[in-house]
C-alpha cells in the first residue's frame, strides 16, 4: 500500500514537473518584443547604391531603455600582395601577387538611449551622429516641411538632450541640469546616443544590440524590438535601366527569462534552465522556399526565382573576438515527399544563395529546380556546434525574383525546439 | 479507502498544477513555429496582384486541413465601404493533404489542379506561368497534389485560414503547419512576403466546430476552454509616418543632383491588413471591431486615433477615405517614423490579426517597391475569448 502511496505521488509530481519543464522552455521569437535583438543581415555597397535602414524601438511606453549594439563587419580582406587589405568577401581574386583573401570578423559597439515608446531609425551607412538639421541652412528640423522645398531635413538623434520640464528653453541631460533654476526634471531625451556608421564602405555584416542598465550590465528587460529594410535604389544612367527594390525582415529577438547568473558580461542562452538568462536557440531552423532557378508561376511573370540564406551564430566571444561555429546538416524535402540532404560549415556569418551550400555549380546542386523536381521545398536546417565555438544559428531568407531587375522579399525562418547546450554572448 | 480517494485528488491537483504551468500565459501567435490554424490576413488577386500561397507539414506523418478563403471586397469596389457598401464576406473552403514534411504551393488567381499527369521540373521542363492551375501546368503544379484548391473569383482581396483537421475532417492539436505568402506585382515583378499567422493547438480540444482561441471555460467552451492560443492584446507596429522620404532613394545622386526639381523625390506610405480573430462561418455574419491606436513619434509625443471595420480591413495609414485619422501623416505626426500600439476597444473584446505592408516610391524615376513584415505582439492575451465556428456539415464531409 505505501508502495502503491508513493508511486503515485511520484507519478503525480513527474507529470507536475514535466508539463511544466515544457512551459519553461520558452523560444526565440522575432514576433515578441526582447531584451536582445539581432539583425542578422547589413549590407552597404559601395556607392551607397543598396543600403540597410536599422528601425529600432522601445515598447515600453514610459521608461526609457539603454541598448549597447555591435556591428559585426563579416567582410574578407586580402592579406599579403598587393591589394593587402583590400575586401574580397564577393571575390577572392581580388587578392593579387601572392595575396590571400582570410575572412573577417570585427566588432564595432555604441549605445543607444530610447525614450518610453520611441522608435528611432538610421542607415547602416551613416548612422546617427548628431541632431536632425536642414540640409541647406544647417537649421535644427524634425521633418522635411521644417525646411525649404529644396531641402530636407537630414537623419539624425531625435532628441538630444532632454528639457527642463518647468523651463522647456533650458537643455539638459539629468534632472542635476535643471537646479536650482527653477528646479524640476529633466525630459527623457537620446542624450548619450552617437550611432556610427557601418566600419567599411562595403560592409555585410551582422548588428547586434542588448538591453543594459546605466552601468553598462545587461538587464532582462524585453522592451526591444526592431526591423531591417534592405534597399537598392539605381538611377538610369543609359546602360543601366532604373530600378527601386526593397526588402525587410524582423529582427530576430531573444527573450530574457528573469534569471540572473553568473558573470554579467556572459549572457547565457538557453541550456540550464536554473541558470539560462535568455531563451535557448532553436534546434532547427525551417525554411519553405523555391528551388533554385525556378520559373515564377504567377500567370503574367517571367522571373526566375532565387533564394538566399543568411545565418549567424548563437554563440559571439566579442570580448576575445571569436566567433560561433556549426556544422549544419540540411534536410530538403520536395513535393513530392522525396528528400535530399548536404551539409557546411557556418562561421561568424554566411550569406549565401541555397545552390551554393552543396556545390559551386548550381545547375547541379540538390536545391536546383532541375534537380529537385519541383518549384518548391522544405529545408530543415540543424546546427551542431564545432570548435573553437559551438553555436547554433539564427537566420533570415531573402527571396529574389529576377528578371532584367530583381524585386526581392525578406522573411524570418521558422524555428523548432530548443537546444540543450547553452549558448553563450560574451561581451566586453 | 478515504486516504486512496484523497491520494488521488491530490494527485490530480499535483497534475493540474503542472497542466496550468505549461498552459502559456502570455499571447503565443506565432509567425515562425508550426501551429493548427494559419491565417494570411492579406490575400489578393485583384488583376493587378496575385498571391502566392506556401503551406508545409512539418511533421512526420499525413495531415490535413481545412481551408477558407474569405472575399472582404466591397459590393462596389468603386465607392468607400459603409453600411450599403459592406465587405462581400463570401467563403469558399476546401480540403489539403500533406504528405510527411511535404511542402505545397499555390497561385491564388488559378488555384490548382488534382492532377496526377503534371510533369516534374526534372530534365529540364520549364513553368510556363500561363499553363499554372491548369490541367497542362507541367512543372509549375509538379508534385503530390495538395487536393482540389479552387481559384478564387477575380477582384479577390480578403483572407486565408487553415485549420489542421483530422482524417475525419475534425480540428485536431496538431501543431504540424507553417506558411508563407508571396504578394507579386504582376506588371513590374515587384515581391512583398509575409510569414502566415499561427494559433497553437491545445490537447483541450473536443474537435467539435467551435474552435475556441484563449480564455477560460464558457457556454462557447464548455468542455476545457481555450482550445487554442488567444489573439494578442496589442499588435506593435514600427513604420514610417505617411509622405515619410525613403532615405536611401534621397541618398542617390539623381536625387541630389541640382538639375533634380523633385524635391523630396521620395515617399512611403504603410497599409496595415487586419482581420478579425472571431469569424462565425455558420452564419457568415462579420462581427464589427472597433480598432485603438496609440501613436509614438520620436521626439516622444504620442497621439491616438480608431476606426471600426468588420470582417476584413486594409487600410492606408494617413489616408482620409480610409477612416483613420490623418495623424499618420508626417505633417500631423510631427515625426517621419512612429510607433504604433493597435488594439480593439473595449466595448469590442474580440482579437485581430494584423500584417503591414510598405510602399516605397522613387518619384524621380517612377519606381514603386513593396515590402510586408509580419507585426510584433504584446505578451499578454486579449481579454476576450474569440471563436471560430465552423459549419457542422463542413467538418464531417471528407
Amino acid at each position: 500500500m505505501g508502495q502503491v502511496r508513493w508511486a503515485g505521488w511520484t507519478m503525480a509530481i513527474v507529470t507536475a514537473l514535466v508539463t511544466s519543464g515544457v512551459a519553461a522552455r520558452a523560444d526565440i521569437a522575432s514576433d515578441k518584443p526582447a531584451a536582445i535583438v539581432i539583425y542578422p543581415k547589413v549590407a552597404v555597397s559601395s556607392g551607397r547604391v543598396t543600403d540597410t535602414v536599422i528601425r529600432l524601438s522601445n515598447t515600453n511606453q514610459t521608461t526609457p531603455i539603454l541598448a549597447h549594439c555591435f556591428y559585426l563587419d563579416a567582410n574578407s580582406h586580402c592579406s599579403g600582395g598587393s591589394a593587402e587589405g583590400s575586401i574580397c568577401t564577393d571575390d577572392p581574386k581580388v587578392c593579387v601577387s601572392g595575396g590571400v583573401c582570410l575572412p573577417g570578423w570585427q566588432e564595432v559597439d555604441f549605445r543607444v538611449r530610447l525614450t518610453g515608446g520611441q522608435p528611432i531609425e538610421w542607415k547602416a551607412s551613416d548612422g546617427l551622429l548628431g541632431g536632425r538639421t536642414c540640409t541647406d541652412t544647417g537649421k535644427p528640423c524634425k521633418i522635411a516641411g521644417d525646411c525649404s522645398a529644396t531641402a530636407s531635413c537630414t537623419l539624425g538623434i531625435p532628441l538630444t538632450t532632454g528639457v527642463c520640464q518647468r523651463n522647456p528653453s533650458r537643455s539638459c541631460g539629468t534632472d542635476d541640469d535643471c537646479n536650482p533654476f527653477p528646479g524640476g526634471s529633466c525630459t527623457q531625451s537620446n542624450s548619450g546616443t552617437r550611432i556610427p556608421g557601418v566600419p567599411e564602405d562595403r560592409f555585410v555584416g551582422e548588428l547586434k544590440c542588448i538591453a543594459i542598465d546605466e552601468s553598462g550590465v545587461p538587464v532582462p528587460r524585453n522592451d526591444l524590438k526592431g526591423e531591417a529594410l534592405l534597399e537598392t535604389s539605381v538611377g538610369a544612367d543609359g546602360l543601366v535601366e532604373a530600378n527601386l527594390d526593397v526588402a525587410s525582415y524582423n529582427a530576430i529577438g531573444i527573450q530574457a527569462t528573469g534569471i540572473v547568473s553568473g558573470d554579467p558580461n556572459v549572457l547565457t542562452l538557453g541550456g540550464d534552465p536554473a541558470v539560462a538568462e535568455y531563451n535557448g536557440c532553436p534546434n532547427f531552423l525551417i525554411l519553405n522556399h523555391f528551388f533554385e532557378d525556378a520559373d515564377d508561376p504567377v500567370p503574367g511573370s517571367s522571373s526566375e526565382i532565387q533564394t538566399n540564406v543568411v545565418f549567424v551564430p548563437c554563440s559571439e566571444d566579442l570580448l576575445r573576438q571569436i566567433p560561433g561555429a556549426a556544422v549544419v546538416q540540411y534536410l530538403v524535402f520536395n513535393e513530392f515527399e522525396q528528400r535530399f540532404s548536404t551539409s557546411k560549415s557556418v562561421t561568424c556569418f554566411q550569406d549565401t544563395r541555397l545552390c551554393k551550400l552543396d556545390t559551386p555549380d548550381c545547375s547541379r546542386s540538390i536545391f536546383n529546380v532541375n534537380t529537385a523536381g519541383t518549384l518548391t521545398g522544405q529545408t530543415r536546417i540543424n546546427p551542431i556546434g564545432k570548435a573553437p565555438l559551438p553555436s547554433g544559428l539564427l537566420g533570415i531568407a531573402v527571396e529574389s525574383h529576377v528578371n532584367d531587375q530583381t524585386r526581392s522579399a525578406a522573411f524570418n525562418l521558422h524555428m523548432q525546439g530548443a537546444r540543450d547546450a547553452a549558448d553563450t554572448i560574451t561581451i566586453p | 479507502m478515504r486516504r486512496q480517494r484523497g491520494l488521488v485528488e491530490l494527485m490530480g491537483l499535483a497534475a493540474l498544477v503542472g497542466l496550468g504551468l505549461a498552459r502559456p500565459v502570455v499571447a503565443a501567435v506565432t509567425t515562425e513555429q508550426s501551429a493548427s490554424i494559419l491565417v494570411f490576413p492579406k490575400v489578393i488577386s485583384d488583376g493587378q496582384r496575385d498571391t502566392i500561397i506556401q503551406i508545409t507539414n512539418t511533421s512526420n506523418n499525413m495531415r490535413h486541413a481545412h481551408c477558407f478563403y474569405v472575399n472582404g471586397a466591397l459590393t462596389n469596389p468603386s465607392l468607400p465601404v459603409g453600411p450599403l457598401n459592406p465587405p462581400l464576406w463570401t467563403e469558399i473552403d476546401f480540403d489539403i493533404w500533406l504528405t510527411k514534411q511535404q511542402p505545397t504551393h499555390w497561385v491564388v488567381s488559378t488555384g490548382r489542379l488534382d492532377n496526377p499527369s503534371e510533369k516534374n521540373c526534372r530534365g529540364g521542363t520549364m513553368c510556363d506561368p500561363t499553363t499554372s492551375g491548369t490541367d497542362h501546368a507541367d512543372c509549375c503544379d509538379a508534385g503530390l497534389d495538395p487536393g482540389r484548391v479552387p481559384p478564387v473569383v477575380p477582384g479577390f482581396t480578403g483572407e486565408l485560414k487553415c485549420i489542421e483537421v483530422d482524417q475525419g475532417g475534425f480540428p485536431v492539436p496538431g501543431n504540424a503547419l507553417k506558411g508563407e505568402a508571396t504578394l507579386e506585382e504582376i506588371a513590374t515583378g515587384d515581391v512583398s512576403k509575409y510569414n502566415a499567422i499561427g494559433l497553437k493547438g491545445f490537447d483541450t480540444n473536443d474537435m467539435n466546430g467551435v474552435l475556441c482561441l484563449g480564455g477560460g471555460i464558457s457556454p462557447e467552451c464548455p468542455v476545457g476552454g481555450a482550445e487554442y492560443e488567444g489573439c494578442p492584446a496589442t499588435w506593435i507596429l514600427d513604420h514610417p509616418a505617411t509622405g515619410a522620404p525613403d532615405r536611401v532613394v534621397e541618398q542617390q545622386d539623381f536625387c541630389t543632383a541640382t538639375a533634380n526639381t523633385i524635391h523630396p523625390c521620395s515617399s512611403v506610405t504603410t497599409n496595415i491588413t487586419v482581420v478579425p480573430c472571431t469569424e462565425n462561418f455558420e452564419t457568415q455574419q462579420p462581427l464589427p471591431v472597433t480598432l485603438q491606436f496609440r501613436v509614438y513619434n520620436e521626439y516622444e509625443q504620442f497621439f491616438s486615433a480608431s476606426t471600426t471595420f468588420s470582417c476584413w480591413g486594409s487600410f492606408d495609414l494617413g489616408s482620409s477615405d480610409t477612416g483613420i485619422n490623418p495623424v499618420f501623416n508626417t505633417a500631423a505626426l510631427g515625426g517621419e517614423i512612429a510607433q504604433t500600439f493597435v488594439r480593439s476597444a473595449s466595448g469590442t473584446p474580440r482579437g485581430v490579426m494584423i500584417v503591414i505592408e510598405e510602399t516605397h516610391n522613387d518619384l524621380v524615376n517612377g519606381l514603386t517597391a513593396r515590402n510586408a513584415q509580419n507585426a510584433v505582439t504584446s505578451f499578454q492575451d486579449q481579454a476576450g475569448q474569440d471563436i471560430i465556428t465552423i459549419p457542422a456539415d463542413q467538418i464531417q464531409q471528407q
